[in-house]
């Protein structure tokens, strides 16, 4: 893939990350669920 | 080759956005989140009777702490001792520390205005950093004995963990 549809496709993949996270509900939480999962099974 | 490192960009970048993005959400919100840190403490009725006995934090093992300068709150640990009330920030020696306890910091230089939530009441307190002194020895032994947690008065001392007394506002 080119570089600037490389940058292109990061934009977009930004936007609907932020989208995601902001709009639709429960992903926020789900997220956090799992980072704090992940977090008290590997930091040590 | 390209394709790889293209592909390790996205696996990076879509989970650092989100991050970002629950932070940067999460700075306004009435109280922290139990991974990031939040904006005033709004909810829950403010207490305005007399210097509460703090013995029963003795039981509860994180509170809502936040600074006025500037307007952010976090969980912290909480040290009763002699009916006085602690907190208590570690590894302030390591860089990483520093970065991570950043709220040490600011409550160290800050203008001393804290609110802190506990069971959905808020207390209006100030916060003091303590450097030494005997109720030190207390705080450690707390510190050891709540959360498992051995630390001495040396360590106290020496700066690796900084302690702050949440003491009554306009009283240090």
């Amino acid at each position: 893939m080119r570089w600037t549809n490389y940058l292109l496709l990061c934009v977009a993949l930004s936007v609907i990350t932020v989208a995601s996270v902001v709009l639709v509900p429960g992903v926020a939480n789900a997220i956090e669920t799992e980072l704090l999962s992940f977090l008290s099974t590997n930091a040590r | 080759m390209k394709l790889i490192v293209q592909l390790l960009g996205i696996i990076i970048l879509i989970p650092l956005v989100a991050i970002g993005t629950l932070r940067y959400q999460h700075q306004d919100a009435d109280g922290p989140s139990l991974l990031f840190p939040g904006g005033q403490l709004v909810s829950g009725p403010l207490y305005t009777g007399p210097e509460p006995n703090w013995s029963f934090t003795e039981n509860i093992q994180t509170i809502e702490l936040q600074l006025t300068e500037p307007t952010s709150s976090r969980f912290v640990w909480v040290l009763p001792v002699d009916g006085r009330l602690f907190v208590a920030s570690g590894y302030m020696n390591s860089v990483l520390g520093r970065l991570w306890k950043h709220w040490a910091i600011q409550a160290d230089e800050g203008n001393g205005e804290a609110v802190i939530r506990i069971n959905d009441t808020r207390y209006n307190r100030q916060i003091v950093r303590i450097h030494q002194g005997n109720i030190l020895d207390g705080v450690a032994t707390v510190m050891t004995n709540k959360y498992g947690s051995p630390t001495t008065r040396q360590e106290i001392e020496a700066g690796n963990t900084w302690v702050f007394e949440l003491t009554a506002r306009g009283r240090q």
